[in-house]
């Protein structure tokens, strides 16, 4: 099947800034895909490359194999969901939701059967004759989906179209839409700088760092095995620890951290015994337990520093080594206890860690 | 009665004062158009048109105040033309700097004395080998309106959400459609605005008009002419009648501008 959407080695400078740095992304049909980052990493700037609103410095974007990269937004196949969701303020809802199948010159009649459909679609039945500045942020945002979608578009852009609304509204229309991308088999093009949002609405997440596309994989891989330092940090919660690899065998290897404690890991890429690394751990996977005195010299043990509570759970920081901190997150029982001061000894099962290359490319 | 009380009558004695000042001239003056006396001299014995009916009478009167209106019409669908161009040209700079810059130059000719501009234009015009007249008139008065169509123009799009115009091109419009359906209804209230603000600014202007209009009139060129001639009351009465089409177009400016979509 031809893609939906490839981005082959893009660049994009504005003057001597360089804003994306030899992009490749290849988002299939039918696919959600997030692209991921702070503000500054280039994801908007990607985002407005392949709606046809910055020309790239260099490279080509191709739309269902057809390259669009001269083309003028006007005449590409895709549509952009605006953060703030841009209505047009001198019309009804219902005249900005057929705006595009006005310019098409669709007949009235097939117009405002598409606008009624699309009306439905985003639940927003009888707010047709609304007029759009008096409407609430989440129904400005629906109503520019709608618009977005009215003329079924290949591929439909979104940028940050949640950032505006609070908590609550945001996780409702986050599952609204990864539903609605699923029943109109529609290619969905997400720009987000919420981690969560992305992984729960992504097919695959583009985490973007500093122009480049710092990994492009499912939420799973990229949250299990991030293939750089970069993007287990940014991803969740970590601890980042520095080791060095004492011993390797069957993908899971010693660590020796700089406490002197010798800790396992799992290890995705073969690295040389004697190489520097980062060990990442989520806190979910640490377990802590009180200090007994039948522990081997190696293990690892720390003084609690604080102990966080946050409803469902419990977060705890323990100091390994004065400038090392370990975070744990614990159920409320196994947190029963477990004060600041506290001496613990720290733990996790090897396959739910992961060394990563120091100097990987982020 | 305490000395806070005192404070206020003196305040109100001052505002009034002020007032006076401000406004009589321009009530006697209008006042007088009204006045059955040839001579101006108080009290009125009685009120009526005449002064009015013979302006209008007079063949000079006419043909100057149709040129002043030709020159008002000429500001305004000019400076708005100009002015909103230039404003959108500046606001697309990328460079701040720049912007600022041209801006800044844009509006410039508002505070330069008018003395100058008229003269500068009358021996541009003279190089130019244009003969004073009217034309060499209604370009003074576009250029002496630009800088506050500029302003007004500048100030809309400054608060002007530049995303719906992306939305529609993102929507199939091209450049110039984008514009008729989505940028012209949105900043029309203000274009219009600038533009009775500009014929507002014509009307009464008078020292670029004198060094470039030549032998042709416009109100304020013959009103000027005939006081020198001693004061006929029916001067009076087409300097009421100018005030009148000012206070109109200010008035209709300001409410356009309030009816503004934000």
């Amino acid at each position: 099947m031809i893609p939906a959407v490839e981005v082959l080695d893009v660049g994009k400078s504005f003057g001597p800034f360089v804003a994306l740095d030899s992009v490749n992304l290849v988002v299939h049909q039918n696919e959600f895909v997030s692209l991921l980052g702070a503000s500054g990493c280039g994801k908007t700037t990607l985002l407005r490359i392949i709606a046809g609103f910055e020309s790239p410095t260099r490279g080509q974007v191709k739309i269902a194999g057809e390259d669009v990269t001269a083309q003028p937004p006007h005449t590409r196949p895709t549509n952009i969901v605006f953060q703030r969701g841009a209505l047009f303020p001198h019309m009804s809802v219902r005249e900005n939701i057929g705006y595009s199948l006005k310019l098409r010159k669709w007949p009235k009649a097939r117009i405002d059967e598409q606008v009624d459909r699309m009306l439905a679609l985003v639940r927003l039945d009888g707010f047709g004759d609304r007029d759009p500045q008096k409407l609430s942020g989440g129904q400005v945002q629906r109503v520019a989906l709608a618009r977005a979608l009215a003329c079924e578009p290949r591929v439909l852009l979104l940028d940050e179209p949640m950032s505006a609304l609070d908590l609550k509204l945001r996780q409702q229309m986050q599952l609204e839409l990864r539903a609605l991308q699923r029943r109109l088999g529609a290619t969905f093009i997400f720009v987000t700088h919420d981690q969560t949002e992305a992984l729960v609405m992504s097919d695959r997440i583009a985490v973007m760092n500093g122009g480049r596309v710092a990994q492009f994989a499912t939420p799973r891989d990229i949250y299990r095995s991030p293939s750089s330092v970069f993007v287990s940090d940014f991803i969740g919660q970590t601890s980042l620890i520095p080791c060095e690899i004492v011993a390797a065998a069957n993908g899971i290897a010693a660590l020796r951290i700089a406490s002197g404690a010798i800790v396992q890991a799992s290890m995705a890429r073969g690295l040389p015994v004697g190489a520097k690394a980062v060990l990442s751990v989520r806190p979910e996977s640490v377990r802590l337990s009180a200090m007994t005195a039948t522990l081997p010299e190696a293990a690892l043990t720390g003084d609690i520093r604080d102990v966080i509570y946050l409803g469902p759970s419990t977060r705890v920081s323990v100091a390994i080594h004065p400038s090392l901190l370990v975070w744990a997150e614990l159920r409320d029982e196994e947190a029963v206890g477990l004060s600041p001061g506290v001496k613990v000894s720290v733990s996790w099962a090897p396959e739910a860690a992961l060394v990563i290359e120091e100097g990987a490319p982020s | 009665m305490v000395a806070g009380s005192w404070r206020y009558v003196w305040a109100y004695v001052f505002v009034c004062a002020v007032m006076l000042y401000l406004y009589v001239p321009i009530a006697v003056t209008v006042l007088f158009s009204f006045a059955n006396s040839p001579r101006l001299s108080l009290p009125i014995e009685g009120l009526t048109l005449d002064w009015y009916s013979r302006a209008l009478d007079n063949p000079l009167i006419v043909t100057a105040l149709r040129n002043t209106a030709l020159l008002a019409a000429i500001s305004a669908v000019g400076g708005c033309l100009m002015g909103t161009a230039f404003a959108f040209g500046v606001l697309k700079l990328r460079q701040e700097r720049t912007r600022r810059v041209l801006l800044g130059l844009g509006l410039l000719p508002a505070v330069v004395p008018l003395l100058v501009i008229g003269v500068a234009l009358a021996v541009f015009f003279r190089t130019l080998g244009s003969k004073p007249g009217l034309f060499n008139a209604a370009v003074g008065h576009v250029l002496i309106s630009l800088p506050f169509v500029v302003l007004t123009l500048n100030a809309r799009l400054e608060t002007f959400d530049f995303s719906v115009l992306e939305a529609a091109r993102d929507l199939g419009a091209t450049p110039g459609r984008a514009f008729l359906d989505i940028t012209l209804p949105l900043i029309r209230t203000s274009v219009i605005g600038a533009g009775l603000l500009a014929a507002a600014l014509s009307l009464d202007e008078f020292v670029v008009t004198w060094f470039n209009v030549g032998t042709e009139l416009t109100a304020p060129v013959l009103i000027w002419g005939l006081m020198r001639r001693g004061v006929d009351p029916s001067i009076n009465a087409l300097a009421t009648m100018l005030l009148a089409a000012l206070l109109v177009l200010i008035l209709a400016a300001t409410m356009t501008s309030r009816r503004a979509p934000q």
